[in-house]
């Protein structure tokens, strides 16, 4: 026992003056061995939790957005668990998972945040960074009326430096497609590039903030140009239409919902 | 009686509902009204809203993420919903205990259905309500039960009273008078007066033998008393008790474990009791360190007990424990301190506490939180919720809508004097000018020296800043005046019309700083809003301002109100924080006021010069705040 000791210690001895012996013929002085091993310890474990924490936090969440009462949670509720539910104005989010194709055995996330104004900013906050994909649902009928609401918050959503740096795709559901005076996906996106554009201009305008610190967004689109949702080099934008209450002539279709998530994995 | 009961998740699905007869009356639109306006805006310290005609009651259930909303006809008054609230609370909880944990999919997926419970609970608590107001029958009435003995006693008792009314006549020869006193005894009892005063008197010598042998007996008792007494200690126990207590010697165990089980929790129900006055916090810990003691020597007694005992030890270490209002209570109370301290209204902070002990009441807090935290978590939630606006705030947006139509956009400023109504104004005015637009400012302060000639210096001032040169010659701000002593809104309503022909896009109108409370001058004011109906009502306000802020706001509101002939008054839609720069970090104004009118702060005023003008970081204010 006391034996094998020594001869792991002499062992030792003749392994550090080996490295020595390198570190000299590369003309670094030995008592600075301590800290060169420290700063490798530090460089091997700061890449081992990279790689375990990377693997664990991969983005896997769907985040179904959009102003209150456009049909988000109705549309989560559909796509989780297959019914259509009644629903109120949400208070907090709604997390369910989602296996978009039963071969690849992928399991997301899909997040409903609440759509309500004061508090959709705190728990699109929570989630942004974890987003996969965003869905931004948008009620076709009352379009019209609620075009500057849906425009300030897409807004938002563009021009958010996270979501720049997750670049998630993007999908813009046009809802409600059941109802007669529903607004088709061409219409809404050339009225809604038409208002983002308004935005931009306003929103450059607007007054900073008190605190005083940087303005945390990302220039919309290109400058000099009108804006178009191709200009969008980060994002991929897709226009759908959707329904999930059966209209009089038309089935509840979410096909194409269904298909752009198969499309995320 | 009741139109709805319905059972929602707090994400917002409908899990159950019951509607009178099964008609399906639409609940939704009153119950978004009541999420909106009361929930979502931290009223819930009130749980009673009207919408419409329809009232309703609510209770969150904050465990299991719930929201119960029953709803009535306003002209009902239904006693009992309260306690059928509760009632159905409980039952539903405990029917589905398991599923409501087991995620949102699992609640998608469970079809709820408690008719028959709800049929009952309802049923019982409209029998409740039925029979509250029928009369008791004599034989009921306390009084049927007392025998006539017992109306004698009573007869006796009523007649020391007199007695002791004579004793206060000086002259004992006066006693035999009270006897013949015409209120003593009706006439048809002449016949036994005689023997009655007889025995009254005797009663009456008595007792003022007695009463004078007591008070030589106190005094002898005075003098004796001085000597030494041992102190018996309330709660002390005495000799008798110390067998009970003795724990020293293991006890015979007649009757297997039930006995010695029963004695633990009575030690540790006192224990509870006796702690219940120290301060909460560390109730909750010597709770859970008794809790352990408890576990620990049962599972000493017997195997089978012991991991259940074990499996309790865990549970309590864990600490799965839902918050209670008593629990709360102390941490809500400094956390109230605070924000007075900070310069929040008095009853603004009171409610907010309100609002979140009910928002945290009942939730199961995670192992490593504290009480403390908790709250200091969710009152963080709730202010930035207050802070951040519940629809868009977007001038410029707005102004160029109205320029597309022709029109020019409508700013009314009003406030008390001396809040910096003109010096915002102007600055206001800057910025729009910098984006671009032409303004027209409105000097309806007809009534303080010098109003008018502030607002031409810095009409001057910003026509230096952009000279019409440089816009070909058109001036890109002008004054419309008219004097002093002229009616404030017709003055308002002419500079409207002047900027639509001279196609200016903005009009900004001053008007006279006035109390809240000169009634004159309020009615002034609404008329001004009334007449000219302008897109935008803002109310200056300094953030110096600590409890008035509520006195000024509420009754500025309340006087538009009452002053506008039309159906739908207008009234404050926006709010102008002046003097931030001044006030450190006691930036409670801007709470009260958010939370009183539930609109947005629109600009924030912060020095002197034309561009401090900020927009309100409802993050950074309440930092500022909670520090």
């Amino acid at each position: 026992m006391e034996r094998s000791c020594c001869e792991l210690k002499l062992e030792m001895a003749t392994s550090m003056k080996y490295y020595q012996e390198i570190l000299r013929s590369f003309g670094i002085d030995e008592n600075l061995l301590p800290i060169f091993v420290a700063v490798v310890v530090i460089i091997l474990s700061a890449v081992i939790w990279r790689l375990v924490s990377g693997g664990k936090s991969r983005k896997s969440a769907v985040l179904l957005l959009g102003i209150s009462q456009c049909g988000k949670s109705q549309l989560f509720s559909f796509l989780t668990s297959g019914l259509v539910k009644d629903t109120q104005i949400s208070l907090k989010e709604n997390e369910a998972p989602y296996i978009p194709n039963e071969k690849k055995k992928t399991i997301l996330t899909m997040v409903d945040i609440p759509g309500q104004e004061s508090i959709r900013s705190r728990f699109f906050d929570n989630h942004k960074s974890n987003a996969l994909g965003i869905l931004f649902v948008i009620d076709s009928e009352a379009f019209q009326k609620t075009i500057k609401d849906v425009a300030e918050f897409l807004f938002q959503i563009l021009t958010d430096k996270t979501v720049h740096k997750s670049a998630p795709t993007l999908c813009i559901a046009c809802n409600k497609q059941d109802l007669l005076m529903a607004k088709s996906k061409r219409v809404i996106q050339a009225q809604l590039e038409k208002e983002l554009n308004t935005v931009r201009k306003t929103q450059s305008a607007a007054l900073t903030s008190t605190s005083g610190g940087g303005n945390e967004s990302v220039f919309l689109g290109e400058k000099g140009k009108d804006f178009q949702f191709q200009q969008l080099t980060k994002f991929k934008v897709q226009f759908i239409e959707c329904n999930v209450k059966a209209g009089e002539e038309r089935e509840i279709n979410v096909d194409e919902v269904t298909s752009w998530i198969v499309s995320l994995v | 009686m009741l139109d709805f009961f319905t059972i929602l998740s707090k994400g917002g699905f409908v899990l159950w509902c019951y509607t009178l007869q099964g008609v399906k009356t639409n609940f939704t639109e009153p119950i978004n009204a009541l999420i909106k306006d009361v929930i979502l805006q931290e009223r819930s310290g009130t749980a009673n809203f009207v919408h419409g005609a329809v009232q309703m009651k609510y209770k969150l259930d904050n465990e299991y993420e719930l929201i119960f909303v029953v709803g009535y006809q306003t002209i009902l008054t239904l006693s009992y919903v309260d306690k059928l609230i509760d009632d159905v609370q409980q039952r539903f909880r405990d029917k589905y205990r398991q599923k409501l944990l087991d995620g949102t999919l699992c609640l998608l997926k469970t079809p709820f259905n408690c008719a028959s419970e709800f049929a009952q609970l309802l049923k019982l608590a409209e029998q409740s309500q039925v029979k509250a107001p029928v009369m008791k029958t004599y034989e009921k009435s306390a009084k049927s039960q007392k025998t006539i003995n017992s109306l004698k006693i009573e007869k006796n008792k009523k007649e020391t009273p007199v007695n002791k009314k004579s004793k206060n006549s000086p002259k004992p020869g006066q006693n035999s008078s009270s006897g013949k006193s015409p209120d003593a005894s009706p006439k048809p009892r002449k016949v036994e007066e005689p023997s009655d005063v007889a025995r009254q008197r005797e009663l009456f010598i008595q007792k003022q033998l007695q009463a004078r042998s007591n008070k030589t007996d106190k005094k002898k008792k005075g003098l004796s008393d001085k000597s030494k007494k041992e102190r018996v200690w309330d709660n002390g126990g005495t000799a008798k008790d110390a067998p009970v207590l003795d724990y020293s010697s293991p006890k015979p165990q007649t009757n297997g474990h039930e006995p010695d089980m029963e004695l633990v929790t009575e030690t540790e129900q006192s224990w509870v009791n006796r702690s219940s006055s120290i301060q909460a916090l560390e109730v909750e810990e010597v709770e859970t360190y008794d809790a352990v003691e408890v576990q620990k020597t049962s599972a000493a007694e017997s195997d089978k007990k012991s991991s259940a005992g074990l499996f309790g030890m865990f549970r309590s270490l864990v600490g799965s424990k839902a918050l209670t209002k008593e629990a709360l209570q102390p941490v809500l109370d400094t956390m109230s301190d605070h924000l007075i301290g900070k310069n929040v209204a008095a009853d603004i902070a009171s409610k907010m506490c309100e609002s979140v002990a009910t928002k945290l009441e009942g939730k199961v807090l995670g192992t490593f939180s504290t009480i403390a935290y908790a709250v200091k978590q969710s009152l963080n939630e709730s202010l930035v919720q207050i802070l951040t606006p519940k629809r868009r705030v977007d001038i410029l947006r707005d102004v160029l809508e109205a320029q597309r139509s022709a029109r020019p956009y409508v700013v009314t400023f009003c406030g008390v004097n001396g809040v910096g109504k003109s010096t915002n104004l102007a600055k206001i005015c800057f910025w729009l000018m910098e984006n671009g637009f032409r303004v027209m400012i409105a000097a309806c302060d007809t009534f303080r020296a010098g109003a008018v000639e502030q607002l031409r210096t810095h009409v001057a001032r910003l026509n230096a800043l952009h000279p019409p040169s440089k816009n070909n010659g058109i001036s890109q701000v002008h004054l419309y005046e008219k004097g002093y002593g002229k009616d404030a809104a017709g003055i308002a309503m002419q500079a409207i019309y002047a900027a639509r022909d001279q196609r200016y896009d903005v009009v900004l109108v001053d008007t006279a700083g006035r109390m809240q409370d000169n009634e004159p001058l309020m009615r002034a004011l609404a008329k001004l809003i009334s007449v000219n109906s302008p897109d935008l009502v803002l109310f200056v306000g300094e953030a110096l301002v600590g409890n008035e802020a509520v006195d000024q706001l509420v009754k500025f509101n309340q006087a538009l109100a009452d002053h506008s002939n039309s159906q739908e008054p207008r009234i404050i839609d926006g709010i102008v924080l002046t003097k931030f720069d001044t006030i450190d970090d006691k930036v409670g104004a801007a709470i009260s006021m958010t939370y009183i009118t539930g609109q947005p702060i629109v600009f924030v005023g912060i020095g002197q010069s034309y561009p401090d003008l900020r927009s309100l970081n409802p993050k950074a204010v309440v930092q500022a705040l909670l520090k």
